[in-house]
């Protein structure tokens, strides 16, 4: 059984032109004031124009290293945040079943939400291998966020719908498998979605503050460092750009699951 | 017995809902509950179904097997017409069976809409179409055809007959012409707490008559 996660208003193939269009166009127009600011303070080490940005770009991507470095930073980020999803997602029931695990989880939960990212980063150099870092910030930043998101939607759950269930006899897997999960779906797609900007950002910013050799994190330093402002632009440029790819990819495979189980569960 | 009220008592905040309330139900058939609105009927079903328990007293029943359409239709808003009546059947069911009793149920060719495209005659159907083909021994109906318009209310009132054979059935309603019509015994119930007032079989060959009866015995009271 699958349930309709997302629902769309319809568009015209029009409708979706102008759309694009206008995106294009507020990018453009964006580029556009970048290059005059760039221009009017004519100082490639304080704001380096988006022709040189866009070099420096081309020049990182003909380096094999390059790649390198993107993988380690993303499977470090990402490895955070998919624990976090599976942990999060295990509070969070657990968080349902227990009062007394309720109130056990909420206090650590809360600390971390409280903290601001940059003391659990120092502390963890404290802690942790620096190779370790952005995993272990990405996991601790979206924590919170999947066990709280997820807790809400399996509270918000209709009881009456639960009471139907129970009359029907569902047993207790049926109960978790057609009411309370995809109850709490809308709420776990959009804690994933909103998590997976934070773990980049927050993983991004601890391979920076730990100088972990290898990472994105350790380029923008560099480059802050050596004062290449061209490649700080670029490197900063390649994390907007993984950081909107992730959050794409992330929808279409959503849209591409439901539309699956659908497909399995229509008979 | 099958289904039995032995002196349960039942406080909902306030309000004092069920005192000492008693009723046997010996033989399957259907029986309908008819009562004003707001005097406790669907306390009953919901007592039946465990979801409140009473305050004294015991309610016992011949079988857990339960299938019903609550008050509101309860449809699960993210599974189609036909997962939603496939998912409470208790067996496997095919997507040909589920088309055939929707079309008894003047309500073809929707078996993949979602419930939320629906109206409210539509879902309420589809509620009593789940409670119909799920294998149960009780079936409890709870104003089943609210919304259901004229025209099609007749032709669900045979298919509910004729699919509900071989169970217990209690069927709420207000209406003594709809109880007349379907049921093999009325239940009249009223009062604050919920007094049983009588039961009266009804006769197959006048309906109508026993409409008429059903009628004046609840303007009486």
């Amino acid at each position: 059984m699958t349930r309709s996660t997302t629902r769309k208003r319809a568009t015209s193939p029009h409708q979706k032109r102008r759309a694009i269009a206008s995106k294009v166009g507020a990018v453009l127009a964006w580029a556009l004031l970048w290059f005059l600011a760039a221009r009017a303070v004519n100082k490639p080490l304080l704001v380096a124009s988006p022709g040189e940005t866009l070099r420096e770009l081309l020049s990182l991507a003909r380096d094999p290293a390059f790649y390198q470095t993107v993988l380690r930073s993303l499977a470090s980020i990402l490895g955070g945040f998919f624990s976090a999803v599976a942990a999060g997602c295990l509070v969070a029931c657990l968080s349902l079943k227990s009062t007394f695990l309720r109130a056990f989880f909420a206090v650590p939960l809360g600390v971390v939400k409280a903290t601001p990212v940059a003391s659990f980063i120092i502390l963890a150099l404290v802690w942790l291998k620096s190779s370790h870092l952005s995993l272990f910030i990405s996991f601790l930043m979206v924590l919170p966020l999947v066990a709280g998101n997820v807790y809400q939607g399996l509270v918000e759950t209709d009881g009456k719908l639960l009471e139907m269930g129970r009359t029907f006899g569902f047993g207790r897997v049926g109960l978790w498998r057609h009411i309370y999960l995809p109850s709490a779906m809308p709420y776990f797609l959009a804690a994933c979605k909103t998590g997976l900007g934070m773990a980049w950002k927050a993983g991004v910013a601890a391979e920076v503050l730990g100088m972990v050799s290898g990472t994105i994190g350790r380029q923008l330093y560099d480059a802050k460092i050596y004062l290449e402002t061209p490649k700080l632009f670029a490197w900063t440029a390649v994390v907007i750009l993984l950081s909107v790819g992730m959050e794409r990819l992330f929808s279409w495979l959503v849209e591409r699951l439901g539309a699956h189980w659908r497909k399995r569960e229509g008979r | 017995m099958l289904v039995s009220f032995q002196k349960v008592s039942l406080r909902l905040g306030e309000k004092e809902v069920l005192r000492d309330f008693s009723l046997d139900l010996q033989n399957k058939g259907i029986y309908g509950v008819i009562g004003p609105s707001g005097c406790g009927k669907t306390t009953l079903l919901n007592l039946i179904q465990g979801f409140l328990q009473p305050d004294a007293g015991e309610i016992a029943l011949f079988s857990d097997r339960i299938s019903a359409v609550f008050q509101e239709n309860r449809l699960l808003p993210w599974y189609t017409v036909y997962q939603n009546i496939a998912l409470a059947a208790r067996r496997p069911v095919g997507r040909e069976e589920v088309e055939a009793l929707l079309r008894r149920l003047c309500m073809p060719g929707e078996l993949d809409s979602l419930p939320g495209s629906l109206s409210g005659g539509m879902a309420r159907r589809v509620a009593l179409a789940r409670a119909l083909l799920s294998e149960s021994d009780i079936l409890l109906l709870d104003e089943p055809f609210k919304g259901v318009d004229m025209a099609c209310k007749r032709q669900c009132e045979k298919t509910l007959q004729a699919l509900s054979g071989g169970r217990l059935t209690l069927l709420v309603t207000h209406d003594p012409g709809e109880a007349a019509a379907l049921c093999d015994t009325a239940i009249l119930v009223g009062g604050s707490p919920l007094r049983l007032r009588r039961t009266l079989r009804i006769d197959p060959q006048s309906r109508g008559r026993s409409a008429e009866e059903l009628r004046r015995l609840m303007l009486a009271e």
